[in-house]
């Protein structure tokens, strides 16, 4: 009898496993973040600016002549092997298009994924959009024509921040500190090489990598040799528990160095620290988007507004648009949704941006857009605001680096063009 | 065992409905879900012998595990290169990854065996954080974060036949080996030394006194289980193609240790229900509910006061029941009894749960005046639907209390120190 | 700047902060040999209880209502879920907390979201006490030891001195013998029980509130707990202070394989095994120095190292 129930069930769950999540005749597109633990506030975000973007598309007509794009989440738990779960539920459910970034490990995995399952199923394809670089491998040496990175890579943010720092004088003494994984060491090594070519006018005077996702909850120690070592920036990759720790621990000793970062826009930092120790901390941040310089795209300017009232969180992110619209221009210009004949079309689509016209390079399928370099403002007009509850200061634009500067040599060679 | 023709054909039905499956439900999720139902049967078995087997509660379980699924991940990245292990066939990869797991959990019995009750539990607990710690650093071995990924259509063709690369392959491969794995573990609770790591069990003094090591008894189970979980290591690297440190964790022991709980610790098939009814909710339910981990946490605590046999003990009850002499009806009365207020309290629960989840979460876009619980539509800011939820949860309550009878099982349930 | 008074200083802070976790934990599991899986979730509820206090209220009165609303919540689950549970069975025990700390920590997860909420000391605390070697020691972290050292004194005092004390101890050695006595250990359970968590409650708010707290420091607090010896309360402060010390003097003195592999196997290339030896330092190897102690405790000493009986 016990044996009959277990069956029974088994049949149930496997019936109600085989129901068709998505309806007919839509472009399916999957958003694999972490929608549970440590980062599921963070997952869950994106989830939201993307339904709110691909919305937007839809009720504007969609693509080619009505075709609207259906969008759905599936959660990886800040797993890897969840995230490989997920690809195959997406691949069953005829998702054509995948959507990730959060965490290198889960890009690469995802990548795999798409590249073994393209191979094993010709016509079935999937193609990947990357929203966030955080791994370069999957840009330089694992590049695949079946993705499309819409996310300057680590090396060009780099190079942004330190065009920033050296046109503001930000200062000369730089002490490093990265979380000790894959992007960490992107960082750390990327900012290395590109002092070592001798061009930043910055000298590196500590260079360290910590424990990553919260693990550290002492920051004194590292304070402490920050201080010996006479810097007076701090160049650091942390982000989350990771940042929020760091600049408490800064400001709280009261020590002498500004901080340029690449993840201290992300407002649940911004909430967490507040205002005080951010101005402090005279944070300083590359970011493709700031709401209160939108170079008089009417777009953006519409965004702004809508995305406060309907989302109540700051329209501080743009990429994801500019995502999107890459996808809706390829797809026009292919005259079709396929993901072969989207992903042969992407090349050399141009997109708007705040600060000039951007476009994505053929060769590796990467967006090469002008970057801002942000810096703290307590005046600024627009303020950053999170479901809600508003942070009460803003950030500036400090300096603009130009696209040809951030159109850096990649290694990618394609190799799997069908 | 009894052979009467129902049984038989149960057991018919039983063995060809698996094999049957691709057949039946032939999309990749199902038969992916299917295949991980498959791995965890493996785990959770190989964890029972550990647990129900000879009363030991690990939570270094997974350490096995992991073993044997880098294990096997080498292997097969090794086979598809041109080194030493070139050619070698996806399907023997359990092999070496029982070796490994085997040859693991020997090197740690070593330390463990001699404890038992909660000193054992802590020093499993002490080697696992040890263990995660030491391998998050050896990025050369186990991949840092990324894991080690493999292909297991390395090889074009097995007899001429299968790649492995379709799921349908792999299910079947991972099937065979769950019945090869399955079969020698129900066989090991039949040899001698399975009766006598069931003794240690009920009362170790005893035997010691008859002469018997326990410390060497201990140390052989704990290396056949390290094997099985292993084994099924490589099996699930079969199956996702990407393995990573977060196997080794404390989680994946715990959630081991759940599905002999609920399935019920103390008879074979116990284990193979927890790890099916787990490992399938653990894949549906995320994409209706993001408060799983909860009500998993709700049934085990729920199962440990008022079934500590799992659920094969109240399959067992019930069938006892049955057969007792006494008015059929009345039975039948008062087993709908119970399974009417467990239902109204598991209602009432799932209610609750859900509309806290909705309230706390921040996203602008979430509908907080029409949640879907179980195909209704719930207004989650409207008092009457709290007080409707908390009634059901006290009538729940308070029906199981008085119809559910206390639990006195035959014989202690989970070991005691 | 001098290194050794500020290794000293911050690593008795880190480990008194340790210590108060470790308080009830070692009460509990001393005086009523029950071993609290949920100590950590529930000092994480505390935390979160003590925010929201604290937003609504204010400072002192979250300090207050926290550990007063954790130590009823603490007689509540004795009384409710442990004590159906016979206390001879301890693995059962173990495994009812264990199911215990997953529903709280989701429930707190549930209720109060999955982000990390923005707990500020009041602004006055965050002044600077004093300057060591250039850095600023905020007179919060002062207050912390402050609250930590009180505990320990009155604890240590009620246990030494106290009639309810006398009889709590007695009661750990000879059960039976108290109950003969006439003494009601039920209502002095719960009495332990929720003293413990409510010491744990009051430890919650002080020291940071995010969603994944409990997880991380479950493991830790059982070191402290089975290293020092059970129930004794001295010995959990000797092991907190000790780990607090050597996990700072760890991180401080960056003490790493890389000169020595480098010197016999010159530069790695990062992904090799030999990258993977040299970058082990003492960082790396602080955290796991706990678990190494409590594996050789176990093994080798299992009553710890004042504790009354083995484990």
């Amino acid at each position: 009898m016990k044996f009959l129930t277990t069956t029974a069930l088994a049949m149930g769950l496997a019936a109600l496993t085989s129901a068709a999540a998505f309806a007919e005749d839509t472009i399916k597109v999957a958003i694999i973040e972490p929608l549970s633990g440590p980062l599921a506030a963070n997952g869950a975000d994106i989830l939201e600016r993307f339904q709110f973007i691909f919305n937007r598309v839809n009720a504007a007509g969609g693509v080619l002549g009505g075709t609207t794009f259906e969008v759905i989440g599936i959660d990886n738990g800040w797993d890897v092997e969840k995230t490989a779960q997920a690809m195959q539920q997406a691949a069953d459910q005829g998702v054509d298009f995948v959507i990730n970034g959060i965490g290198p490990q889960h890009a690469a995995a995802v990548q795999g994924f798409i590249k073994k399952h393209n191979d094993r199923n010709p016509g079935n394809e999937m193609a990947f959009l990357v929203h966030s670089a955080t791994d370069s491998k999957i840009s330089n040496e694992n590049c695949t024509f079946w993705q499309a990175v819409f996310d300057p890579t680590v090396e060009m943010k780099l190079q942004a921040l330190v065009e920033g720092m050296k046109a503001e004088k930000f200062g000369s003494k730089v002490f490093m500190i990265n979380p000790d994984f894959e992007f960490g060491h992107a960082v750390d090594e990327g900012f290395k090489s590109l002092v070592g070519a001798g061009e930043t006018g910055l000298e590196l005077v500590g260079a360290e990598l910590m424990a990553p996702f919260g693990q550290v909850t002492d920051f004194t120690p590292l304070i402490a040799r920050i201080q010996a070592s006479g810097a007076d920036v701090v160049l650091t990759g942390n982000f989350g528990p990771d940042l929020i720790g760091f600049i408490q621990a800064a400001t709280d000793a009261g020590l002498k160095a500004k901080f340029a970062t690449l993840y201290g826009d992300d407002p649940s930092s911004m909430g967490a620290l507040g205002a005080d120790r951010y101005i402090a901390a005279d944070v300083m941040n590359p970011v493709e988007y700031n709401e209160n310089d939108t170079g008089g795209v009417a777009v953006l300017e519409e965004l702004n507004v809508e995305y406060r009232e309907v989302i109540k969180s700051n329209y501080g992110t743009d990429r994801y648009r500019m995502m999107v619209d890459g996808l809706v221009a390829a797809i026009g210009k292919a005259g079709s949704a396929e993901p072969k004949d989207v992903m042969a079309n992407i090349g050399g689509v141009e997109i708007a941006s705040a600060g000039g016209t951007g476009y994505v390079r053929a060769e590796d399928h990467q967006l090469i857009i002008p970057y801002f370099v942000m810096g703290v403002d307590k005046e600024a007009k627009h303020t950053v605001l999170f479901k809600g509850d508003d942070k009460g200061f803003g950030w500036k634009t400090r300096y603009l680096v130009p696209a040809e500067d951030m159109a850096m040599a990649t290694r990618c060679e394609m190799t799997d063009k069908p | 065992m009894n052979l009467s023709p129902p049984r038989l054909t149960l057991l018919a039905i039983l063995a060809v409905f698996p094999v049957a499956l691709p057949w039946i439900a032939p999309t990749n999720a199902t038969l992916s879900i299917a295949t991980q139902m498959l791995v965890w049967t493996v785990m959770a078995l190989s964890y029972n012998i550990s647990f129900g087997q000879t009363g030991l509660l690990s939570f270094c379980h997974a350490v096995f595990f992991g073993a044997g699924a880098f294990a096997a991940s080498h292997a097969v990245n090794a086979a598809a290169g041109e080194g030493l292990l070139a050619g070698l066939p996806l399907w023997i990869m359990p092999i070496p990854a029982f070796a490994a797991g085997a040859l693991t959990a020997f090197i740690y019995g070593l330390f463990l065996a001699s404890r038992t009750g909660v000193a054992f539990v802590m020093i499993t607990m002490a080697l696992a954080t040890l263990t995660v710690s030491t391998v998050d650093n050896f990025d050369s071995i186990f991949g840092g974060e990324s894991g080690v990924s493999i292909d297991r259509a390395f090889q074009d063709s097995f007899l001429g036949l299968v790649s492995f690369g379709p799921q349908r392959q792999a299910y079947w491969l991972v099937l065979a080996w769950t019945a090869l794995a399955a079969g020698l573990m129900w066989l090991l609770t039949r040899t001698a030394f399975g009766q006598l790591a069931a003794a240690t069990r009920e009362n170790e003094e005893r035997v010691r006194f008859s002469g018997q090591s326990t410390y060497r008894i201990r140390l052989v189970a704990m290396v056949l289980a390290g094997g099985f979980a292993g084994l099924a290591g490589a099996l699930h690297a079969i199956n996702i193609e990407q393995v990573s440190v977060e196997q080794f964790s404390l989680k994946t022991s715990a959630f081991a240790m759940f599905m002999c709980v609920i399935g019920g610790a103390r008879v074979f098939y116990g284990p193979i229900l927890g790890a099916v009814l787990l490992s399938a909710l653990d894949k549906v339910l995320p994409g209706y509910t993001g408060s799983w981990p909860m009500y998993l946490g709700l049934v085990f605590c729920a199962v440990l006061i008022f079934s500590p046999d799992g659920l094969a003990g109240i399959g067992k009850g019930i069938a006892q029941a049955f057969r007792a002499p006494g008015a059929r009806v009345q039975v039948l009365g008062r087993l709908l009894g119970r399974a009417l207020a467990v239902a109204v309290l598991a209602f009432g629960t799932i209610l609750a749960v859900e509309m806290a989840t909705v309230l706390s979460s921040q996203e602008a876009m979430v509908v907080r005046d029409a949640v879907p619980v179980l195909g209704l539509s719930v207004d989650a800011t409207s008092p009457t639907y709290w007080l409707l939820a908390l009634a059901l949860i006290a009538a729940g309550a308070w029906g199981a209390k008085h119809l559910v009878p206390p639990t006195k099982s035959a014989g202690a349930e989970v070991p005691h120190a | 700047m001098d290194v050794l008074p500020f290794v000293i200083l911050n690593g008795a802070l880190t480990g008194m902060l340790l210590f108060m976790l470790a308080a009830g934990l070692t009460l509990v599991y001393g005086l009523m040999g029950i071993i609290n899986f949920a100590h950590a979730s529930f000092y994480m509820l505390g935390a979160y209880l003590g925010y929201q206090f604290t937003v609504t209220l204010g400072f002192v009165p979250g300090l207050i209502l926290a550990p007063a609303v954790l130590g009823l919540l603490g007689v509540a689950f004795r009384r409710l879920i442990l004590f159906r549970i016979g206390i001879q069975d301890q693995v059962r025990q173990l495994l009812i907390t264990f199911g215990a700390a997953m529903v709280v920590t989701e429930g707190v997860q549930m209720i109060w979201g999955r982000y990390a909420v923005a707990y500020h000391a009041p602004r006055a605390m965050l002044e600077p006490l004093f300057n060591l070697g250039g850095l600023d020691f905020p007179i919060y972290r002062f207050f912390i030891l402050a609250v930590a050292t009180g505990l320990f004194v009155a604890i240590y005092g009620l246990l030494r001195f106290s009639r309810v004390g006398l009889i709590l101890t007695a009661a750990q050695a000879r059960p039976q013998m108290v109950r003969a006595m006439g003494y009601d250990l039920d209502h002095i359970h719960d009495l332990v029980f929720g003293l413990g968590l409510a010491v744990a409650g009051l430890a919650g708010p002080m020291i940071g509130v995010y969603p994944v707290m409990a997880e991380r420091i479950i493991t830790l607090l059982f070191v402290v707990v089975v290293v020092g010896g059970l129930g004794s309360l001295i010995g959990a402060l000797v092991v907190s202070l000790v780990l607090g010390l050597i996990d700072t003097a760890a991180v401080t003195y960056r003490i790493s394989l890389e000169p020595v592999v480098n010197s016999l196997f010159g530069p790695q290339e990062r992904g090799t095994f030999l990258f993977d030896i040299a970058s082990i330092n003492t960082t790396t190897f602080a955290p796991m120095l706990p678990y190494l102690l409590m594996l050789l405790v176990l093994l080798l000493r299992p009553r710890g190292l004042m504790g009354q009986r083995d484990l």
